[in-house]
């Protein structure tokens, strides 16, 4: 048996927390049965059961998971853990299923006493409310061991340890919000194809959450110090990018009609990627002195290893950003998401470049302790207050100056930012050259 | 016989920092070896750097045939760490903290006899099923280095030790690295505490400010430490002993003088003869007891420069 699992087992499966399960589960469920069975509104067995499971496998289940990792970190046996020969699967595993044991024993009751009780559904309906309920416990899991993966990897975030906890409630509370929209019946039209609504957001939860499972496993590739290349990154925004395409690409359309919206989505999604990984792991001057390094001695397995995963989301939406601009059309006015972008991708790209620069060049200030915040304040001013005092007072050019808009004059735009990018860049830079030791 | 770790030009960097820097060794199977040095000059850098924990920014680091950077977590089996702060399963119980170790450290059979042993090893055996949580701290410090060499590993890394240890605990840990010396693993450690490394220790390793000042079995000293006292006329005769050849480091010991001398046994008559044909008035010259601690502390007075 995997080491990792059995530990957690011992941990978790004491056999007096085993029987209280049993005993307050069993009882819950009585008591619900008789007075549902006492024509009591809002109490059906199996509605209670359902949100039993959500309660206790989801919400508590996301917090054990996050706990796996948070509590060695402060019980200090993280190391042991890293100088163990166990594999990133095996650990990754080991601390998904194992830790969360003890919620998905009482889920796995919640979901017998649903599947008995709710005598009024059919049995394909029951089975993909299982799965679907499954699905969504072991993507909040794994995202919330992702959370706490990141936060071992990055001793400054190690200070907020209860943050795992804090995003466990989070995840729950918005797996309940999405679970409860997972209507039965209906239908939805994916890349010009039918589907039933229920049957495909249940698929595409459970492909979410493998997608979840694996990233798991690549993070602790990660903390580990098992190099990687980032092709899984690369593959999971690809992913999402077609997904989320396939809404909005109806029967019928050309290939042309089917690259433009998949191009602009991509660019799109990119970018958003691009501002959370830096926005999570931008303080750290010496993951471009890797690179550098590993560029000037042309180590390109190395240097694929070491990108940080902002610079792969960054690449990856200029690669988008160009067939953007060569599809065109450029609109006329602020496109909705996922429309066509055609030149207005270049300034948008652009935009993302400089925000990452901005948040190096604080990121690397000397007194980087609360960091995040200022530099989401200085995006803050840069793109909504500065402008919208100086459209205020009628400064028009001003405005322009500050943030010119991509959909107005693109090139214009671009030309622009191209010149916000060199001041950034020089600051950053400086900045940069202050922190790494002598070459 | 191969080194059992072999390090090239290893460098590696904080931000604002270099913590080591282009540090090379190997280390001979069967060897402990003392790493020594200021705080602050890289050891525990260095010591992660070993296990696989830091990845450098440059260099190689083999352990015992296999790549560190490249295959961290096969290269996991053929060490064990014991990091500074001893963290425990304290929820667990002595013998499934082993057995943990054991299994996540790729022992695949006979777990309980490989526990057992362990237990038996290191005194633990009436504590097999206590809480880790409920052990003293010697008994912590024993069951930590249970789970570090439980698997066997041909090389032990230990980063301060004997810290926060009583004398006699400290005397059964030296004890303990012997043994584990004899049966033939190596062992890398680092303590503040260096009359206590000099009972086991047959190797030093010194680093400051991230680089190797010196690497060399005790007893084979590259400068052997005397001392000369005389009569009258201290700071005369120690300008005198400046002079002469293969003397460094003169400093004032009390009433005499300590120098470095880089001679062997004719240069050593002869610097005595030259001493006396200068008119020092000579009453006892000889070698000093050379501890580790003073072998350390020569190395870190001498001027900065790379290891030969």
């Amino acid at each position: 048996m995997n080491p990792e699992f059995k530990r957690q087992l011992w941990l978790e499966l004491d056999p007096g927390r085993v029987v209280v399960l049993a005993i307050v589960l069993g009882a819950l469920f009585t008591l619900m049965g008789m007075l549902d069975a006492r024509g009591i509104p809002g109490v059906a067995v199996p509605t209670v059961a359902l949100v039993t499971f959500i309660a206790m496998t989801v919400a508590w289940g996301a917090h054990r998971a996050g706990e796996s990792v948070l509590a060695e970190l402060r019980e200090r046996t993280w190391d042991t853990q890293r100088i163990s020969a166990l594999s990133p699967t095996e650990m990754g595993w080991g601390k998904l299923f194992g830790a969360t044991s003890y919620a998905w024993l009482g889920g796995a009751l919640c979901l017998a006493v649903f599947a008995l009780t709710a005598s009024h559904l059919e049995a394909t309906t029951i089975a993909l409310i299982v799965l679907q309920a499954v699905g969504g416990a072991v993507l909040v899991h794994a995202l919330s061991l992702i959370a706490a993966l990141v936060q071992a990897g990055h001793p400054k975030l190690r200070k907020g340890l209860l943050g795992g906890n804090v995003a466990a409630v989070v995840l729950g509370l918005a797996y309940a919000k999405f679970a409860s929209g997972l209507g039965v019946g209906g239908h939805l039209v994916w890349y010009g194809v039918t589907f039933d609504s229920f049957q495909f957001n249940t698929v595409l939860l459970l492909v979410t959450a493998g997608w979840a499972v694996f990233g798991v496993q690549r993070m602790m590739c990660h903390e580990l110090q098992v190099a990687t290349r980032p092709w899984a990154w690369a593959a999971f925004l690809g992913y999402l990018t077609l997904v989320a395409a396939g809404s909005t690409v109806g029967p019928g359309f050309g290939v042309m009609n089917m690259l433009r919206p998949i191009t602009a989505l991509g660019t799109e999604l990119a970018l958003v990627a691009t501002y959370l990984c830096a926005l999570t792991v931008f303080r750290d001057p010496l993951a471009l002195r890797r690179l550098a390094r590993y560029g000037r001695a042309e180590e390109w397995r190395r240097l694929l290893e070491a990108a940080p995963l902002w610079l792969i989301s960054l690449v990856l939406a200029a690669g988008f950003a160009l067939l953007s601009t060569l599809l065109g059309p450029t609109p006329d006015s602020r496109p909705s998401f996922g429309e066509p972008l055609g030149l207005c991708a270049l300034p948008l790209l652009l935009y993302g470049v400089r925000d990452v620069l901005l948040l190096l060049t604080v990121g690397y200030g000397l007194q980087a302790e609360r960091a995040e915040i200022t530099a989401l304040i200085y995006l803050g001013v840069l793109d909504w207050l500065a402008p919208a005092i100086l459209g205020l007072i009628g400064f028009d050019l001003a405005q322009i100056a500050v943030r010119p808009l991509p959909w107005q004059h693109p090139l214009v735009a671009a030309l622009i930012l191209l010149v916000h990018i060199g001041v950034i860049g020089r600051l950053a830079y400086q900045r940069y050259r202050a922190r790494i030791a002598p070459p | 016989m191969s080194p059992i770790v072999t390090v090239n030009d290893l460098v590696f960097e904080y931000p604002g920092l270099r913590a080591l820097d282009a540090v090379s060794f190997s280390i001979e199977p069967g060897t402990i070896t003392a790493l020594v040095g200021p705080n602050g000059a890289g050891k525990t850098t260095l010591m992660r750097c070993l296990c696989g924990l830091l990845r450098p920014l440059a260099g190689t680091i083999v352990v015992n045939g296999i790549d560190v950077i490249e295959a961290p977590r096969r290269c996991h089996q053929e060490l064990g760490f014991l990091p500074d702060f001893i963290g425990l399963y304290d929820s667990l119980t002595v013998a499934q903290c082993l057995e943990y170790a054991a299994a996540a450290n790729g022992v695949g059979r006979d777990l309980d006899s490989r526990v057992r042993t362990t237990a038996e090893r290191l005194q633990l055996i009436d504590r097999l099923p206590q809480r880790a949580g409920e052990l003293s701290r010697g008994l912590r410090q024993r069951l930590a280095i249970g789970q570090a060499i439980i698997h066997a590993p041909p090389l032990l890394i230990l980063d301060e030790p004997a810290s926060g240890l009583d004398p006699e605990a400290r005397h059964a840990l030296a004890d303990l690295f012997r043994a584990l010396q004899t049966q033939g693993m190596s062992l890398i450690v680092s303590s503040h505490i260096l009359a206590e490394l000099q009972d086991y220790a047959t190797h030093m390793l010194v680093l400051r400010a991230g680089r190797m000042l010196e690497h060399r079995a005790l007893g084979v000293a590259a400068n052997t430490v005397l001392t000369l006292e005389v009569l009258t006329d201290l700071p005369t005769a120690a300008a005198t002993l400046k002079a002469q050849a293969h003397v460094t480091n003169v400093e004032q010991d009390g009433s005499g003088l300590r120098f470095s001398f880089a001679g062997d046994a004719t240069a050593q008559a002869e610097l005595l003869r030259g001493l006396i044909a200068a008119g020092v008035p000579v009453v006892r010259f000889g070698a000093s007891g050379s501890t580790l601690q003073e072998s350390y502390l020569n190395s870190v007075r001498a001027p900065s420069s790379p290891p030969a």
